[in-house]
Parts: structure tokens; C-alpha cells; sequence
């Protein structure tokens, strides 16, 4: 539905987008992932309009948008502060819109008593906007943004000004919102969990490139690069030294890969403590043992000072001490190639 | 490709830098253009060069006192109220009282009385015909007024200790209020107090606002003009006074064209130093403010009563006096003055009735309103935009007026070789234009605080929900500042109302304004004068005063820069 091609923007000599290519297709949430200063925010604020790119081309529906100024492209944009207009009350905020597009007195009321209780704050129509909590502004932007029906949803940050649990249900209810009414939506955070939580498909950003387009559960798995591994928070990155017709060599000894790496990821979730079983188990000394509820996280050190981390069920009937020496098992599923960074 | 779009989102950046021509224009006809004909006449008046005027400047006697008075006259006016001022802002800081607010709000009345009101309330305390003076003459049985402040430089000191006590107090006071007391409490601990605590703490915590306010304090009584003219008499002159005396009585248009340069020159310079101190001023948000406490003990509660005192008696007791002798004659109550303002009696000085005057200033101040107004939103506009180079410049830029003096603008007028050709320099027009320069300053000082407050999200949601340009100004920007804006325009309003450097130099004879009017009055022998003037200052005041009322109700903290 919405394609970008070959998007370059500059700040002066800073690039801060490098070509991004990005189909969004229709009835999706996209994600953009990525740590702050990536990019993702002038992305989104290119494809609303808000600023115009270096070089590239926005389409909807194939036709080019780039030259459509920002109040003509018919989008929702809802913002990190959530930006409501703190002259008007929440329905005036709703409304406002509507108002825009000179639907009539009638039709607006309706629309707007129907994003109300869409996001469920139907009794707040009067309410100054002043008066509501972080969680209600937030659902008042969010009706705001989806009164006018707009072709394409944009939320940057939104949970960014929210604490911590209210952010969890939010995420959980602001899909389902989303998906009720078929919306197409690209979603910007910086956190993992919510991104997993609202897309179907997240693009890891890194220093104005998309490095990785997948679903949650395909990103999880199989990160592709050094980087998209580290920003999900997997640990266990090891180096290759050397590289040879399906084998690699790390100083946790020689694996058995597929595709070409310049690191391997032994994923956390494919690791255990076991007997030494050939190539896929490596010895090490338990420098660290914590107690996490669900699970321990074991440190271990191999002799080479790579070091490993994996959970290790408290139902396992032992506990490793600190010092002891252990021999680590990798499940083959759990060996990922990963790439330095995009290659061209 | 919709190059439609293109070219309307390049015609509004071309119009944006058109907008800007506009305030950018008014400033060079209006404002450089006047000073600059100032320049060619103190240096070249004959067409070539010619230092003569500045030569005699210097090696004079006489123009050097005259700048020895203006320097020491401010010196000492200043000292005067930051010593009435301190202690005052210490009580105002520090201890709670009934009624404080409304005090504090009605302190800041003297910014926007007009310096001829307060002349003549002074004139009706303490002049020869005055309150003081009838009391003491029925108490005593005196045969001749025993109070003689009148052209003497006590009275000028007390007037201008009047006018920016409560400048001083409010700066001092609001500055001390934001500052931690945990520095003062970590002293005490470590065993300072009394004066020590003064010393070492309190003035050098206090420095950047005291500073600021004496620089401010002192650019106003350096250019003290209607205060000095009228209650100085012929043997005090500042700068101000003597430009106005060798442009209209003597006629020595290259000596008025020299002092003028002087005088601009240090008004540039307050204006250097004032904006870097502010610059450097940082408040600190962070820890405990200064917390305001009923007093505890007899000699807290003593410190805040004759503080209390001294600034009501200050404030209170010329405006009274004003009010009292305008409505008294010596068969007692009285509204003759009033009704005498109406009428044009043979052998007035002016060549209309005096309430022809209300009129004039009226539709005067109505048009300065509009047009600062207008350029003041423009100017404020674009200075809210991205902050570059050119509102870095732009921002000073559209400031210069303030610390121009109105004399030396009204004087810039009358000589300006456009004007006198184009007509202009008999055109009523003048006069809102001269009041606009003024008055502009005040109106963007107050619109552009609101407006880079508003935040850029706000702008850019209503952007993408549909708004235009033009919607987003309308429903976004105008509501969000129109406070700022009652605020901005009342002052212009006031400021035009009041203004009597520029009008005296630029009003015509058949068009004066009231301060003119007033000036003019108090100029003149007789009972039937001086209670006329008494008459139409308590007019103008009340004027100032309802404008003094909506700046106040209107203005939301921390929303202006005044």
C-alpha cells in the first residue's frame, strides 16, 4: 500500500537515513525499531510530510505523495507528547479533524461519540484535557487520530511518556483497537517488548538503514546481524576467526553453519548444562549464579574468556556453585550466522 | 507529481520572508531613517563635515555639568532605590502577610502611569499649592508654603525612587523567591548571621537581579525627561531635557543632533550589558525555593510593617493628593476643573478646549494599538520560527527602540528631510507611528514568549489532521496566545496614552495629546491651570489605571516577559 524507494535524508553533512526501501502492505502494523538517533522518528515524519527527504520517493497506492503537503495526505499521525490542543475539550480535540474536512455538525458528533468509545472514554466527551491522566491522553490522541478514518495510522512513541505497567496493557489494547477497525498502521518505539506486543512485522533500524524486516518470532530466532542480535538483548555473540566451506572457527571451537557469518549467535534459549557431547558442548567455570524467579542465569567462562550466558530451570534438581565446572550443550537449532552489518 | 503542492509550499516560504519585510521596513523609515538624519546633522550640517557641535560639546563647562548631572543624578536615584528596594524584597520573599498580592499587583501601577500624571501628583502633595503644604499653612497659620520641594533635586530623586521602587522590588523579589534556601541554611549552620549573612550570601546569591535591576533603573533616570522638565525647573537638565531645549527654544539643531548621539551611545551600551546579564542569569529549578512565612517574632513583624509603610505612603499618597486637589477648590468640593476642560476661554495656551485632547489621545493610542499590534504579532511571528542567524539579529533588532529615547526619536522626526518634504512631519499620522516604536517592543516581548511556548507538536498534529497554514495560525496559534496578546496591546494602549517625549516634539498645536495638555497647564500661573491639570492627569490615570487592571487580570505567571 505505502512504498518507500531509496529514502536519503540529510542534516546538513549528517546522513541520517541511507536508502531505506519499506512496502507496507495493507491492514499491518509495521514497527520500527531502533535505539534514538537511528532514524526512525524523520522516517515517519517524512512519510506524514512533516519534512521532506534528500532524495528517494514516498508512493501510496503507487502514485508518488511526495510533493502532497502534510494536510492533504489524509494520515494520523499521534505523537510521543500526544500533542492534544489544550484550548479544546476532549470532543473539540476529536472533532477537530473532522472539522478539517468540513463534515457536517451531525456526522461529527456521531464520529466523534464512536472513537470515544472505541478507546472507552465516552463519559470524557466535556473533560478539559487538562484534567486526564497520562493513560486517558493517550487514548484521547489516539481517538483523535482515528476519527478521520485516515488511509494510514503513524504512532511515534506512544507509550514513551507512560510507566511501565500501564504501558503493557495499553499495547496489548491499542492493537486490538487497531486491528478492529483493519487499519493499516506503522507503530516507532524503542522497545522490544512493545514492539513484539503490536506488530506483525518489525524492521530493526540502525544508523538510518532498516537492517532486518521480520515478523516477531522470525526477528527473535533468527536475528541476521551483530547488531539486531545486541539491540533484542541476546547475548552470546562469539566471533569468528576464520571461515570455511559450511564450517567456521570461533575459540569456542570449530561449528558446523549454513550460510556465511562474521559472528555466530548461540542463542540463550538453545543452551543447557549437560555431559560433554562432542562438538556442540564447551567447558567452562560458572563465574556468576543469580536467582531470577522463573529461572537461574548462569555465567560461564570458557578458557578462551568468552563468556556465556543461559538459564538454567530451578526445577533442575542442582545448582551449579560458583567456581564449578560445567560443560555447556548447544542445540544445533540455536546456532545463528549473523552478519557484521549490511553488506551493500 | 503534484507539482502543484510544490509551488504552494514555496510561495509560503516566499511569504514568510515578505511578512517579514514589513516590521523590517517600518523600522528602517521610522526608526533608523530619523536617527541616521540625526547623524548627518550633529556631523555634517552644513553638508561636510563638521565637528564644531561635538567640540563645543566637550570642552564646554556647561555640557559637561549637564552630563554630570544626567550620570550622577541617575547614580544616585539608583542607589536610592535599590537601598528602599532590598530590604522590601527581602520581606516581600521571605514573609506571607494579608492582602500581599494585591499590594504586590497594585505596586507595579507607577510602570504604566504616564510620567506628567505622576509629576502632577506630586506637584498636588507636595507643591506650593499642594495638600502637604495647605495643612500645614491652616495648622500653623504660614503666610507662605512651608514646604519647598518644588525645583529641587530631593523631589526629582523621589519622584524617580517613586517610579522604579516597585520595578526593583518586583525583579529582586521574584529572582530571590526561585533561589534555594538551603545555601542560606547550610551559612547559618556553619554560624554566620546578621550582617555576615548579608555579605556573603544574600547580596552575592542576589547579584544577577540586583544588577539587572539597577541597569534598567538607571537607563530610566538617565533619560528622565517629563519629570525633570516639569518639576526640575530651568537650573536641572539631563541629556533628554537639554536635547529638547536646543531643538525647540534655542534652535541649535547640530548641539540637540550631538547630544542625541551621546545619549543614544549609552543607552546602547545599558542595552549591552543589560542583555548580557540576562544571558547569564540562570534560575535554578531544582532545589527548595524560597518558602514565604508569616512573621514570628516582634521584630520580624516590625521589619514587614514599615516596609509595608514606606511602599503604600510611596505609592499611594501622590496619587491620593492628586485626586483630592482636582476635585477641591477653596470653597470645597469641586467639579469646575472638569467642566473648565470642555471650554476654550481667550488667552489659553492652547488653541483648543483641553478635552479635545482626550479625543486625540484616544484615537491616537487606538491606532498605535493596531499597527503595534500588527507588526508586533508579524515581528514576534517570525522570530518564534527556527532560531538561526537571523533571528539571533532580528531579536535585538526590533528591541533597539526601547532603549532609544523618545526624545531623541521626536527630535529625529522633526529633522528627517523625507518627512519634512513628504508632508509627513505635519501629518496626525505621525504621532501613532512614534508611539508604534515604542509600543512594539512591549507587544512582541509578550506574544513571543507564548508563542515559542507553543510546542511544535501541537502545530504539526493539527498539520496533519488536515489543517492548512493559514488553520493552524487560526485555530492553534491565535488561541493559544491571545492572552499574550490582550497583554501586549493593552500595554501598547497605555504606553501610547502616556507617551510625552516623542508627542511634545511631533504634536501639532491643533492635535495635542494629553500629556501635552497637562504639560502645557502645569506650565502656566492660576488656579483655574493648575486645577485643570490636576483635572485631566486624573483622567489620564484612570485610563491607565482600567488598562493597568485588564494587563493584570489577563496575564498568566511566567507567560510575559515583563
Amino acid at each position: 500500500m505505502l512504498q518507500l524507494h531509496n529514502i536519503t535524508h540529510r542534516y546538513g553533512s549528517l546522513a541520517v537515513l541511507q536508502g531505506i526501501d519499506l512496502e507496507v502492505r495493507e491492514g499491518e502494523i509495521l514497527c520500527l525499531l531502533g535505539p534514538s538517533g537511528c532514524g526512525k522518528t524523520t522516517l515517519l515524519r517524512i512519510i506524514a510530510g512533516l519534512e521532506r527527504p534528500s532524495g528517494g520517493d514516498v508512493r501510496l497506492g503507487g502514485r508518488s505523495i511526495i510533493d502532497v503537503p502534510v494536510h492533504r495526505r489524509d494520515f494520523g499521525l499521534m505523537f510521543q507528547d500526544f500533542a492534544l490542543f489544550p484550548h479544546m475539550n476532549v470532543a473539540d480535540n476529536v472533532a477537530f479533524g473532522l472539522r478539517m474536512r468540513q463534515i457536517p455538525a451531525a456526522e461529527r458528533q456521531e464520529r466523534v461519540a464512536e472513537a470515544l468509545s472505541l478507546v472507552g472514554l465516552s463519559e470524557y466527551a466535556r473533560r478539559d484535557v487538562s484534567q486526564l491522566s497520562g493513560g486517558e491522553r493517550q487514548r484521547v490522541a489516539l481517538a483523535r487520530s482515528l476519527a478521520p478514518r485516515p488511509r494510514l495510522l503513524m504512532l511515534d512513541e506512544p507509550m514513551g511518556s507512560l510507566d511501565a505497567a500501564l504501558r503493557d496493557r495499553l499495547v496489548v489494547e491499542l492493537r486490538e483497537i487497531v486491528k478492529s477497525i483493519g487499519l493499516t498502521a506503522i507503530y516507532v518505539t524503542h522497545d522490544q517488548q512493545e514492539a513484539y506486543a503490536v506488530a506483525d512485522r518489525i524492521g530493526v533500524m540502525n544508523a538510518g538503514r532498516i537492517e532486518q524486516l521480520d515478523t516477531p518470532q522470525a526477528l527473535y530466532c533468527c536475528p541476521r546481524t551483530v547488531f539486531v542480535a545486541r539491540f533484542l538483548g541476546l547475548t552470546n555473540i562469539i566471533p569468528v576467526d576464520q571461515a570455511a566451506d559450511g564450517h567456521v572457527t570461533t575459540p569456542l571451537g570449530t561449528f558446523a553453519l549454513s550460510a556465511p557469518a562474521d559472528a555466530v549467535l548461540l542463542h540463550p534459549d538453545s543452551l543447557s548444562l549437560g555431559a560433554q557431547d562432542g562438538a556442540l558442548s564447551v567447558e567452562g567455570r560458572v563465574i556468576e549464579c543469580t536467582f531470577q524467579g522463573a529461572h537461574y542465569r548462569l555465567q560461564v567462562r570458557h578458557e578462551s574468556g568468552i563468556e556465556l550466558t543461559l538459564p538454567h530451570p530451578v526445577r533442575a534438581g542442582f545448582t551449579p556453585g560458583v567456581g564449578q565446572r560445567v560443560w555447556v550443550q548447544i542445540n544445533p537449532d540455536g546456532l545463528i550466522p549473523l552478519r557484521a552489518g549490511l553488506s551493500g | 507529481m503534484d507539482r502543484n503542492g510544490a509551488a504552494v509550499a514555496g510561495r509560503f516560504r516566499g511569504w514568510r520572508y515578505g511578512l517579514l519585510l514589513v516590521p523590517l521596513l517600518f523600522l528602517l523609515l521610522f526608526f533608523f531613517y530619523p536617527l541616521a538624519s540625526i547623524l548627518i546633522v550633529s556631523l555634517a550640517p552644513e553638508g561636510r563635515l563638521d565637528l564644531s557641535s561635538f567640540a563645543e560639546l566637550v570642552s564646554s563647562s556647561y555640557y559637561l555639568n549637564t552630563l554630570w548631572f544626567t550620570i550622577w543624578q541617575a547614580t544616585l536615584s539608583t542607589l536610592l532605590t535599590l537601598a528602599l528596594a532590598l530590604p522590601a524584597s527581602y520581606v516581600v520573599a521571605r514573609y506571607q502577610f494579608p492582602g500581599k498580592s494585591l499590594l504586590l499587583s497594585l505596586a507595579t501601577l507607577p510602570f504604566v502611569l504616564p510620567t506628567v500624571v505622576v509629576a502632577a501628583a506630586f506637584m498636588a502633595l507636595v507643591g506650593p499649592r499642594g495638600l502637604l503644604n495647605e495643612w500645614l499653612m491652616m495648622a500653623f497659620d504660614l503666610d507662605t508654603p512651608p514646604i519647598q520641594l518644588v525645583r529641587t533635586l530631593p523631589l526629582i530623586l523621589i519622584v524617580h525612587v517613586f517610579y522604579n521602587y516597585s520595578l526593583a522590588l518586583r525583579m529582586i523579589s521574584s529572582f530571590w523567591a526561585t533561589q534555594s534556601i538551603r545555601m542560606e541554611e547550610a551559612a547559618r549552620v556553619l554560624g554566620a548571621h546578621g550582617w555576615r549573612l548579608w555579605w556573603h550570601i544574600r547580596l552575592p546569591m542576589l547579584r544577577p537581579a540586583i544588577l539587572a535591576a539597577a541597569i534598567l533603573v538607571f537607563s530610566f533616570t538617565f533619560t528622565s525627561f517629563g519629570v525633570i522638565l516639569i518639576l526640575g525647573g530651568l537650573q536641572f537638565a539631563t541629556l533628554e531635557v537639554e536635547i529638547y531645549r536646543q531643538a525647540i527654544s534655542l534652535f541649535n539643531l547640530p548641539m540637540a543632533a550631538a547630544l542625541s548621539l551621546v545619549q543614544i551611545g549609552a543607552m546602547f551600551l545599558m542595552l549591552v550589558l543589560y542583555t548580557r546579564l540576562q544571558r547569564q542569569t540562570v534560575v535554578d529549578l531544582q532545589s527548595a525555593r524560597t518558602v514565604a512565612r508569616p512573621p514570628q517574632t516582634t521584630r520580624q513583624r516590625l521589619l514587614v510593617a514599615v516596609n509595608l509603610i514606606i511602599m503604600i505612603v510611596l505609592l499611594f499618597a501622590p496619587l491620593l493628593a492628586l485626586v483630592a486637589r482636582a476635585f477641591s477648590s477653596p470653597d470645597g468640593l469641586t467639579t469646575r476643573y472638569f467642566e473648565l476642560l470642555s471650554s476654550n476661554p481667550r488667552g489659553s495656551v492652547l488653541f483648543v478646549p483641553p478635552l479635545e485632547a482626550v479625543g486625540n489621545s484616544l484615537r491616537f493610542a487606538l491606532a498605535t494599538t493596531v499597527l503595534s499590534v500588527v507588526l508586533g504579532v508579524i515581528a514576534a511571528y517570525l522570530l518564534s520560527g527556527r532560531r538561526s542567524l537571523l533571528t539571533a539579529w532580528l531579536d535585538p533588532l526590533f528591541m533597539l527602540p526601547l532603549a532609544t529615547s523618545a526624545v531623541t526619536l521626536g527630535f529625529g522626526y522633526i529633522i528627517a528631510p523625507l518627512f519634512v518634504s513628504t508632508g509627513l512631519r505635519v501629518s496626525p499620522l505621525l504621532i501613532p507611528i512614534a508611539h508604534t516604536l515604542v509600543a512594539m517592543p512591549f507587544v512582541v516581548r509578550s506574544v513571543l514568549p507564548a508563542l515559542r511556548g507553543i510546542p511544535r507538536s501541537l502545530r504539526e498534529a493539527a498539520r496533519v489532521l488536515g489543517a492548512s497554514p493559514g488553520q493552524v495560525w487560526r485555530l492553534i496559534d491565535v488561541p493559544l496566545i491571545s492572552r499574550s496578546l490582550i497583554v501586549g496591546a493593552t500595554f501598547a494602549f497605555t504606553v501610547s496614552m502616556g507617551e510625552f517625549g516623542a508627542s511634545l516634539f511631533i504634536a501639532r498645536p491643533d492635535t495635542p495629546t494629553m500629556p501635552v495638555v497637562i504639560f502645557r497647564l502645569l506650565g502656566q500661573p492660576g488656579a483655574s491651570n493648575y486645577g485643570q491639570a490636576l483635572a485631566m492627569s486624573v483622567l489620564l490615570m484612570v485610563v491607565c489605571a482600567v488598562s493597568f487592571i485588564v494587563i493584570e487580570r489577563t496575564r498568566t505567571l511566567g507567560t510575559s516577559e515583563f
